[in-house]
């Protein structure tokens, strides 16, 4: 396919230049918070309006932008009025220490994490937990909580993993327990915690 | 700093005949109120060559990409079918059936699980999977009880849990079920639940 195009001016507009200030600004806002996630910023059409030429070096800038968040494969959905993020997301790091019931359900389990790290930050799954360990991302030493959404186990007597009954249980020894990750040495151990146990949340992002 | 490309913005009636068709579309789609965020594919049949380029067309078709980025959920076709990915979440549930899937009045197995969401929520909707309930749990979104793919094997004190043997058997074994407030468990495959359907 072929676009017809041509050259006509060298010179940035105001406004050009004003989003490309806003960018660069941005751009090492974001750099300098190091907090590990690689985030790829949604791009600007504003510049573009019907009857008026277009900048190619502002489509450029678009293009590359659209291609970067694809490259980074971790996207930012927004399910219900909140932010969670889905692809290439990995482990970031823990909440303060809470037992089964104070994790207040999925709900606060993801509040608690928004609360530490960003919008879309949520208690890893197992899925997330398995993608950060083939990658090389370091878990905590301490055990913290993750959402298995698996039940494992029968019955009174039996070791029951089942998220801590929806984190709404702090019962130690009884019929239910919650899944813990932590880093063991060159690899990382999967296991389970009974609901008494005050434990970090891993967060993923 | 740089060099500018410069393209001509007037529309053609066949442009304006794609805008007008897009907005009517968009118009639809949002009555529709389906619950799920829906960001459709680009159409870039306005692009010819050796024709002008409109300016309108292009922002339209650069905030159609963004918008499906921004979404974060992806319909991907595998063998021919539909299925999304991504930010997807519960998004209703079947009649009931004993594990094998026979109440569904389709194939046995993971298919026939499949091809009931479909008929509930739309052709890329699925069985749920663990990750996915975790996901609507955290949202807030909470199902009442029903099958999931949770996808691993166990035997526990006095039930083996597999899927119901691939949801192909409601005399032996057992399945996953999520239950309301988001307690992951299981139940026998002889006794009834609704599939819960993720999209």
């Amino acid at each position: 396919m072929k676009l017809k195009v041509y050259v006509v001016e060298l010179d940035l507009s105001s406004r050009q230049k004003k989003i490309v200030r806003a960018a660069v600004v941005t751009g090492a806002v974001i750099g300098a918070l190091g907090i590990g996630v690689a985030i790829a910023a949604p791009i600007d059409t504003t510049w573009i309006t019907g009857g008026a030429q277009v900048s190619a070096t502002s489509l450029k800038t678009d293009l590359d932008g659209l291609q970067t968040q694809i490259t980074a494969g971790r996207f930012v959905g927004t399910i219900g009025g909140q932010q969670y993020s889905v692809g290439a997301t990995a482990y970031v790091g823990v909440t303060a220490t809470f037992n089964g019931l104070q994790v207040g359900g999925y709900t606060g389990a993801k509040q608690k994490c928004q609360a530490a790290f960003m919008a879309s930050s949520h208690m890893c799954t197992t899925e997330e937990l398995a993608r950060s360990a083939q990658t090389g991302v370091a878990m905590p030493a301490n055990p913290g909580w993750y959402s298995a959404s698996t039940r494992d186990g029968t019955g009174v007597g039996s070791a029951i993993t089942n998220d801590c009954f929806g984190w709404s249980d702090s019962t130690a020894g009884g019929n239910n327990n919650g899944a813990i990750a932590y880093q063991a040495g060159s690899t990382v151990a999967f296991s389970l915690g009974t609901c008494d146990q005050t434990n970090p949340i891993l967060c993923c992002d | 700093m740089g060099i500018e490309i410069k393209i001509n913005i007037d529309f053609t009636a066949r442009q304006k005949k794609i805008v007008r068709a897009a907005v009517v579309m968009g118009a639809v789609i949002g009555a529709l109120g389906v619950g799920i965020a829906i960001a459709a594919p680009i159409d870039t049949t306005w692009i010819s060559g050796g024709a002008q380029v409109s300016a309108t067309s292009l922002k339209s078709d650069l905030d159609g990409l963004q918008t499906q980025i921004t979404a974060g959920r992806f319909v991907v076709t595998i063998d021919g079918g539909q299925y999304s990915v991504g930010a997807t979440a519960y998004c209703g549930s079947t009649a009931q059936t004993v594990g094998d899937m026979s109440g569904l009045g389709g194939p046995m197995g993971y298919a026939g699980a499949k091809q009931a969401c479909q008929n509930k929520c739309s052709p890329a909707a699925h069985m749920c999977s663990a990750e996915e309930l975790t996901r609507s749990a955290q949202l807030g979104i909470f199902p009442s009880t029903g099958w999931y793919a949770s996808g691993v094997g166990h035997t526990s004190n006095t039930q083996t849990v597999t899927d119901c043997d691939g949801w192909t058997t409601s005399a032996t074994y057992s399945g996953g079920v999520y239950q309301p407030q988001g307690d992951p468990g299981y139940e026998a495959c002889s006794i009834a639940n609704p599939v819960l359907c993720c999209d």
